[in-house]
């Protein structure tokens, strides 16, 4: 299966990319595999995008645009999108 | 005997004759309204403020500071001007920073208290000499901050400045007070100033207070200083907040063309990437300050190129929502704001409310299009003026819509009067209920619900009761957090809020708050901003939102609706929360 990871704010920055398109084996798969995929990806975001096997307070996940998610049990289906954001909405 | 943390005084100017007279402030108010804007919230409930026209010789404005300014604690220096707002009728308080604040401390005073109305244009100085009124005849008609270089030369380099722009002269409804560079801008304090003939506050001084236990604060200071340069406000550091604009474009959460829509055609455009990439790009920061936000862009102003300070909030509200895609067009009219001393969020709300009435055939200005640059500029130079349409847009879209009548007030993007900043109500609707119980009007640094909406704790399209409770808690926390005076962007920092912001104000007076304490603070600093505002005169219609975004859905985002009674349930849920009635009122008011 396919999952479309969108970067914004500081993942964009630190990831060098505003998207990614990853492959899996398994559908659905865990939220918790697709981000191991993408700190291998981009070792510069993964240190801070993880703290150990918990999403970091620093990162916010938004599912296709919809719900926010920090469970990393959430699964993740063929065609989903991920929205990977900065901490603090506002300003 | 001295408080630690203050001085435990305040001094009124009176502007009509230049007098003053200092007033004690006990400790067991300071406990209760610390500083900022709950001390300004205080003692112009103390004064009757509310009785008076905001723009008449009787109004009050007072410029609040706090018991950590002058600490070491990394974004302190930060003070609040808190008035009866001319936008809105109701308390309008109002945030600036850097070395105004540390000097206004200096000079001896927890809170300058100004009232009444100079004969010609005038300075107020407050320092250690006898408290005086000098002409400004000279100052008058400058930018704020050719007045604030000229005022410069004219006094020590002790001394600072809050200064008004010709737009605060001329009582611009959304007229800002500014210094170095940053302004306390929103809901008009600065035409409140202009009303009195007051062009400049200047302060100095050299009296400091003492700190409780200077050691555990010096150590404290240095801890929040390290994590202010980690994750938690980097994105401040890194890329400032137009880092927002893509997000909220992503999310259908972007107001576009008067709220018209939640997204924005050109948004990749106004990115800091794309921004910097075609222009000179700078960093600074407020004293005191280590994470240093602000993010300066070049832009070419007719004669030569200058930096305008770029945030979310001035490119929403001067692209977007005028649907201005040309980023030097939205630079440029960001830094005229600057140059007249006008709200950003209040001028493009109010320009794009205009550009509305137009294509509905409601004003006859046909040169005022969504989309164009040019015309977005020549309603900013004709609000500077009052020159034809100008002094319909300088009263602020509110006022103007009842001039206008046809109901266009359905669709003037405002709360209480204050144009509603970047966060679209159907997409984020625990924010819309923060709009519409604000008391200063819609507003999202007095309300931090979208950060409910930004979580896994509601569905930002389904709003709810249980949702309405948590906005509460970010109420709080910036109640607190305006009062302290602490900067917004290190929020983050902090893992226990409550009882570590305690623990900052326990090192600086010996209190020894809890947390529970400090959530009690909370309430009573909100608390007495709704008595300021029903003793206005506030009932609870005011708490709503625009027709428009009321039970029907965004163009582009079919799931973002917001029906009236799903609005009216999380009002009252967040009302009872307080310990309110259901429908807003205080009942300790009441029982009076």
């Amino acid at each position: 299966m396919f999952v479309t990871i969108e970067y914004f704010g500081v993942p964009r920055q630190k990831t060098g990319v505003s998207s990614d398109s990853l492959s899996f084996a398994n559908s659905p798969t865990s939220l918790f595999d697709v981000l191991t995929e993408i700190a291998e990806r981009h070792t510069a975001f993964g240190e801070q995008c993880l703290t150990g096997d918990e999403l970091s307070r620093e990162t916010i996940i938004n599912l296709n645009g919809d719900q926010f998610v920090r469970s990393l049990d959430t699964q993740v289906v063929n065609g989903d999108h991920i929205l990977i954001l900065s901490t603090d909405a506002g300003g | 005997m001295s408080i630690f943390g203050y001085h435990g005084v305040y001094t009124t100017v009176d502007a009509t004759t230049g007098t003053s007279s200092q007033s004690s402030i006990t400790e067991s108010t300071f406990r209760r309204f610390p500083g900022g804007s709950a001390l300004g919230t205080h003692l112009l409930l103390e004064h009757n403020a509310w009785q008076h026209d905001p723009l008449s010789a009787e109004s009050s404005l007072v410029f609040a500071f706090s018991p950590l300014i002058g600490s070491p604690l990394t974004t302190s220096a930060k003070f609040a001007v808190v008035s009866r707002s001319p936008l809105t009728g109701r308390l309008n308080d109002s945030l600036a920073s850097s070395s105004f604040a540390l000097a206004g401390k200096k000079s001896g005073n927890d809170a300058i208290l100004i009232t009444g109305k100079a004969e010609s244009p005038c300075i107020l100085v407050i320092d250690d000499q006898q408290t005086r009124k000098l002409p400004a005849d000279h100052l008058w008609g400058l930018s704020a901050e050719d007045a604030e270089a000229s005022l410069r030369e004219q006094f020590s380099g002790e001394h600072h400045f809050a200064v008004i722009g010709s737009a605060g002269e001329q009582q611009v409804a959304y007229a800002t007070i500014s210094h170095s560079g940053r302004h306390a801008g929103r809901g008009g304090s600065g035409a409140v100033l202009g009303a009195k003939n007051v062009k400049a506050i200047v302060v100095a001084g050299n009296q400091r207070t003492q700190w409780a236990d200077t050691d555990g604060l010096v150590k404290r200071a240095k801890q929040l200083s390290k994590l202010s340069f980690g994750p938690a406000t980097e994105k401040y550091r890194e890329l400032g907040t137009a880092a927002n604009l893509l997000v909220f474009n992503r999310l259908h959460c972007l107001p576009t063309r008067n709220f018209q829509r939640g997204s924005f055609a050109n948004s990749e455009q106004f990115s800091p990437e794309a921004l910097g990439a075609t222009r000179d790009k700078t960093r600074s920061s407020c004293a005191a300050c280590t994470i240093g936000c602000t993010h300066l862009y070049s832009v070419n102003s007719g004669t030569s190129n200058r930096n305008v300070r770029i945030e979310y909030e001035n490119i929403y509200a001067l692209g977007p929502l005028c649907d201005v895609q040309d980023p030097e067009a939205v630079l440029q009219a960001s830094l005229l704001c600057d140059e007249l001393g006008i709200d950003t969020i209040s001028t493009g709300g109010t320009i794009a409310f205009a550009m509305e009435c137009v294509e509905r055939g409601l004003l006859d200005e046909p040169w005022l299009r969504f989309g164009d640059g040019a015309a977005l500029l020549k309603a900013i130079q004709l609000i500077g003026t009052g020159a034809g349409l100008g002094k319909l847009l300088r009263l602020g879209s509110r006022a103007m819509a009842n001039i206008i009548g046809h109901n266009s007030i359905a669709f003037a993007p405002q709360v209480k009067g204050l144009e509603i900043p970047g966060y679209e109500p159907r997409a984020l609707q625990t924010m819309a209920l923060g709009f519409a119980v604000g008391t200063r009007g819609a507003d999202h640094n007095r309300s931090g619900a979208y950060e409910i909406d930004f979580s896994d704790t509601a569905d930002r399209r389904n709003g709810t009761a249980a949702a309405a409770r948590l906005a509460v808690d970010t109420e709080d926390k910036a109640a607190i957090m305006d009062s302290l005076i602490l900067c917004k962007f290190l929020r983050g920092v902090f893992i226990d809020y409550f009882a570590e912001t305690a623990e900052l104000l326990n090192l600086i007076t010996g209190w020894g708050l809890d947390q529970s304490a400090m959530q009690n603070m909370a309430r009573g600093i909100i608390d007495a901003k709704k008595e300021f505002n029903i003793r206005c005169g506030w009932t609870p219609v005011e708490d709503t939102l625009p027709q428009r975004m009321l039970n029907s859905a965004l163009q582009d985002d079919p799931e973002a609706r917001l029906d009236t009674q799903t609005l009216q349930t999380m009002i009252a849920a967040y009302n009872l929360e307080r310990g309110w009635t259901a429908d807003g009122y205080l009942d300790e008011m009441l029982s009076k």
